[in-house]
């Protein structure tokens, strides 16, 4: 499973990613931003409206049609090992990777952010505890921990958002960490606390406007990252249980007919669904951060 | 000191590591008792048999104390079923995981570094613009897919490499070298693009520093710009997260070992986790934990070494 | 004879001729730089003057080719250095004169010095390269070096890193190293501007004495004419990209014929002055470098200023009493 610490940006501020520093600076959003967007608002339809789209079953086997190659019997996209109908199968994966993408990631976002923030803006004892706590968390490993919840409290949806959200936490506790760090100690802060600011005013209104941007566009790329987690897990079929699809089971359920080469659809078509989801949260994250990361140019 | 300090935290949070690992597994559900005896645990005497054995009467925190009393010296106790030693399970994973690891990174770093160094310098050509884009890619492919995809084209297809499987450099080190090669890009495919995108990054931050332009000024070849002034001081993020990987791969390459068959520490938590082995997998937890808090210890003080700002902060 | 008068007959060191820079930026072409010509004997000190946005850093930049190529909308021009244009050198011919017969130093000391590498490092660096020195030659001479520019204990100092060091002190070292491979030319870019005022009188009194001893040639780059004052031999004043007024020191500060070197003398706080005199600032801002610009650049903000100095921009000319005495004015002072 990625280690979501390895996505977030070590101590320090958050690596500023200066594309080229001239003219130009503010990347006009152009096709490479509205294309994955495009794509995302797509997915995202199709997971909301799934119910009141003309779909086929994507639990019913359609026998007559074992692994069809897309276009063949009335399947778009053809069927799986089982003869379900892979398209419809793939939207309603589709809320199963958006719901644990989206929502475990607002979660994570909101507490660790918060705990990040102050850890980042009081310092002293409170950070070490606060940090100390969520380096123990970091320090396990994360699939044993989803693994644990969903053994703990059973494999549904809920419990997988659970227990990604758990993993999220820390790694976004690092990032409003850093983030807070590196407005904190500039002077407009200072000078806030010097007209006699109260610390939550302080960090509602100096503060958190400023450290909001690298987390939300951390938050993007994390997205991603859940996205390919909980397709780790279910791929190893701990996720969601049958039939509900998930994209990562449906990787899992035509592994055997790619390596023997007779059907690769059925597991490259959803593995690259995935891939440009998570390719899709990845570009608009970081068109983001280029955005609002405000440095001089050279010269 | 500066380093006292950070041992002093490296203490308090290996021994919170541990606390949380023991709580961890002793509150999973399931009975030990049901999966050492199976069907004689209705037996009354047999039970009360094990559960002594086992401690399983004490409290809780006699129950932690006995446990992290045997794994300071060194014994982590035996698997309820067939009686092995946790510690030679530990010894018999660990060193293949921990290759398989290492090759990864050494991997990741040989692409990363010259495409990040490349990429830096032509910031903004379309050759960088490619780079970058193959990052991104490769950042968005999930493990397990590229597992498939890669034991699909290079073993089934073109027998190059063997899909499963795993020799022992002692065996054979070429046998050893073709059955870690796929496993190995599988994990350094994503790791490097990470590598390349944090490096180019921070390169780029760091050639517009005076000092770059200073070396210009004095006539110093660009090459040695590059190698030698710009990629030390940039270096810092790029440790930092080679420093994290290192320790989080140790449990983190679960689904690659999975995959490929290998005899590593993460296949064989999955396994114990999923047969309700509650003894290996908090020994194997707690190994990788610390392993995780030893790899940033060390990624800490190898800062304050390269840097020498830190060390007088 | 006269420093001047050999100055008149010796081949230039430095002949830079009708340079022009123009940068893209974000809203359009910036002409940073537009069609400045001057020269420079052997041993001689040139003091550019010039307001932040008059183009000087761009200018002394652009000298040694350090300007970045995806930066550059337009430049044309020639520098020429003992007779070699240095514009159109390729890259590698380049850095041979870099640092080896042109050395520049920065104005921030403290962002000039790479962080990680200790300062004998960096001061052998351009040695070991350029003059092929070995890693212990390299570093009794950078000790040598540290010792003439007024570093105490030098020995130990070799092996500090530059966070060890104040600002005054990285700006010696800064120093060393440009003047490690006996550069001919020196361009010294605001090299006391971030300094405190009692640091600055020192550096700039050791960066004369190099000069002497060196016989280098040294174009001082400063906004501030006191800085430039006693220490120059010939004074340029650059406004808006261009050269406005160029004479020998004395001159200028004697005889200024331009308005607004006129002006800048005269907002100089003086000591002699009766308390509370009130500071005579120049009125306005400098143009924008990116609109197209009509007539007189200083016309806005001059005083003497009417419709011709508005439609025509003045040449730079000569009263033929004072030939060497070259300003850009229809109504000089």
């Amino acid at each position: 499973m990625p280690d979501l610490a390895t996505v977030a940006p070590a101590s320090g501020a958050p690596a500023p990613d200066a594309s080229l520093p001239t003219a130009g600076r503010r990347r006009a959003l152009g096709l490479s931003f509205w294309a994955p967007a495009a794509w995302i608002a797509l997915v995202a339809f199709g997971a909301a409206f799934a119910a009141v789209l003309p779909l086929k079953s994507p639990t019913r086997s359609d026998f007559a049609h074992i692994a069809a190659v897309p276009g063949t019997g009335g399947h778009l996209l053809g069927t799986d090992e089982i003869g379900r109908d892979i398209l419809s199968r793939l939207v309603y994966g589709a809320r199963v990777s958006l719901t644990v993408g989206l929502v475990a990631v607002a979660v994570g976002l909101v507490v660790g952010g918060a705990i990040g923030l102050l850890a980042g803006y009081h310092r002293g004892k409170t950070e070490t505890v606060l940090m100390g706590i969520v380096d123990v968390m970091l320090a396990f490993p994360a699939l044993v921990l989803v693994i644990a919840v969903t053994a703990f409290l059973g494999q549904s949806l809920r419990n997988v958002t659970v227990a990604v959200a758990i993993v999220a936490v820390p790694a976004f506790a690092r990032v409003a960490r850093s983030a807070t760090i590196s407005c904190v100690h500039r002077d407009f802060v200072t000078a806030a606390r010097g007209m006699g600011a109260t610390t939550w005013r302080v960090l509602r209104r100096e503060v958190l406007p400023n450290a909001v941007l690298p987390v939300a566009a951390f938050a993007l790329v994390v997205v991603g990252v859940a996205i390919i987690a909980e397709g780790g897990l279910a791929f190893l079929g701990l996720s969601v249980p049958p039939p509900h699809p998930s994209w990562g089971s449906m990787i899992y359920g035509g592994k055997n007919k790619l390596a023997d080469g007779t059907a690769p659809f059925i597991s490259l078509i959803p593995a690259g669904v995935m891939f440009l989801t998570v390719l899709s949260f990845n570009v608009v994250g970081d068109h983001l951060r280029s955005r609002f990361d405000t440095r001089a140019g050279v010269l | 000191m500066w380093l006292a300090q950070k041992v002093v935290r490296l203490v308090v949070v290996l021994f919170a590591v541990s606390v949380l690992t023991f709580l961890l597994t002793s509150l999973l559900p399931g009975s030990p008792v049901n999966d050492i005896l199976g069907p004689r645990a209705s037996d009354p005497v047999l039970s009360a048999r094990v559960r002594h054995d086992l401690h399983l009467n004490d409290t809780l925190p006699v129950r932690y104390e006995h446990w992290l009393g045997g794994v300071v010296r060194g014994n982590f106790g035996r698997a309820y079923n067939d009686n092995e030693k946790v510690t030679d399970i530990i010894r018999q994973r660990l060193p293949v995981t921990i290759e398989l690891l290492l090759a990864a990174q050494l991997l990741s770093l040989a692409v990363a570094i010259p495409l990040a160094l490349l990429s830096a310098y032509r910031a903004g050509s379309r050759l960088d613009r490619a780079i970058t884009a193959t990052s991104f890619g490769a950042l968005s492919v999930p493990d397990f897919v590229i597992a498939i995809v890669l034991v699909f084209v290079l073993a089934v297809r073109a027998h190059w490499l063997p899909a499963t499987g795993y020799t022992h450099l002692t065996d054979s080190v070429t046998g050893n070298l073709r059955s870690i090669a796929l496993p190995t890009i599988t994990l350094a495919l994503p790791l490097s693009a990470v590598y390349t995108r944090l490096l180019r990054s921070d390169l780029i931050a760091t050639l517009q520093e005076e000092y770059i332009l200073m070396a210009r000024a004095e006539g110093l070849p660009t090459r040695r710009i590059l190698l030698r002034h710009a990629l030390r001081p940039s270096s810092f993020s790029l440790l930092t997260v080679l420093g994290i990987n290192t320790g989080a791969l140790i449990g983190g390459a679960v689904i690659v070992e999975y995959l490929f068959a290998l005899p590593g520490m993460g296949s064989r938590l999955v396994d114990a986790i999923g047969r309700r082995e509650y003894i290996i997998v908090q020994g194997l937890v707690l190994v990788i934990a610390v392993a995780y808090v030893l790899a940033n210890f060390l990624v800490d003080v190898l800062y304050g070494v390269l840097d020498p700002r830190v060390r007088h902060a | 004879m006269t420093l001047l008068a050999q100055t008149a007959l010796a081949t230039p060191l430095l002949d830079v001729r009708d340079l022009v820079v123009h940068l893209r930026a974000p809203g359009g072409t910036v002409r940073a730089v537009d069609g400045v010509s001057f020269r420079l004997a052997p041993g001689e000190v040139l003091g550019l003057v010039g307001e932040s946005g008059s183009g000087k850093t761009v200018m002394a930049r652009a000298l040694l080719g350090l300007t970045p190529r995806h930066a550059i909308a337009r430049a044309s021009g020639e520098v020429l250095f003992l007779g070699r244009d240095l514009r159109a050198l390729g890259e590698r011919a380049l850095r041979d004169v870099r640092g080896r017969e042109v050395a520049m130093v920065f104005q921030d000391p403290m962002t000039a010095l790479n962080p990680v590498m200790t300062i004998g490092a960096q001061l052998a660096e351009p040695m070991r390269h350029h003059l092929g020195l070995g890693r212990r030659e390299a570093r009794t001479r950078a000790i040598e070096l540290l010792e003439r520019v007024g570093i105490p204990s030098p020995q130990r100092r070799v092996s500090d890193y530059p966070h060890h060091l104040s600002g005054g002190m990285r700006q010696r070292v800064v120093l060393a190293i440009a003047l490690s491979c006996g550069p001919k030319l020196l361009i010294a870019d605001e090299p006391t501007t971030a300094l405190d005022v009692t640091v600055q009188a020192q550096i700039l009194d050791l960066i004369g004495d190099l000069q002497h001893e060196q016989q280098m040639a040294v174009v001082l780059i400063s906004h501030d004419l006191e800085v430039v004052g006693g220490r120059a031999d010939r004074i340029a004043v650059m406004y808006a990209g261009r050269i406005v007024e160029q004479a020998a020191a004395r001159a200028v500060f004697d005889a200024p014929r331009m308005p607004y070197t006129e002006a800048l003398l005269r907002s100089v706080p003086r000591l002699d002055q009766p308390s509370h005199t009130r500071l005579e600032a120049i009125p306005g801002r400098p143009p924008g470098l990116d609109a197209a610009l009509v007539g007189c650049r200083f016309a806005p903000r001059c005083p003497r200023a009417d419709d011709r100095c508005r439609s025509e921009e003045p040449a730079l000319g000569a009263d033929d009493a004072a030939p060497d005495h070259l300003y850009r004015c229809w109504y000089p002072v």
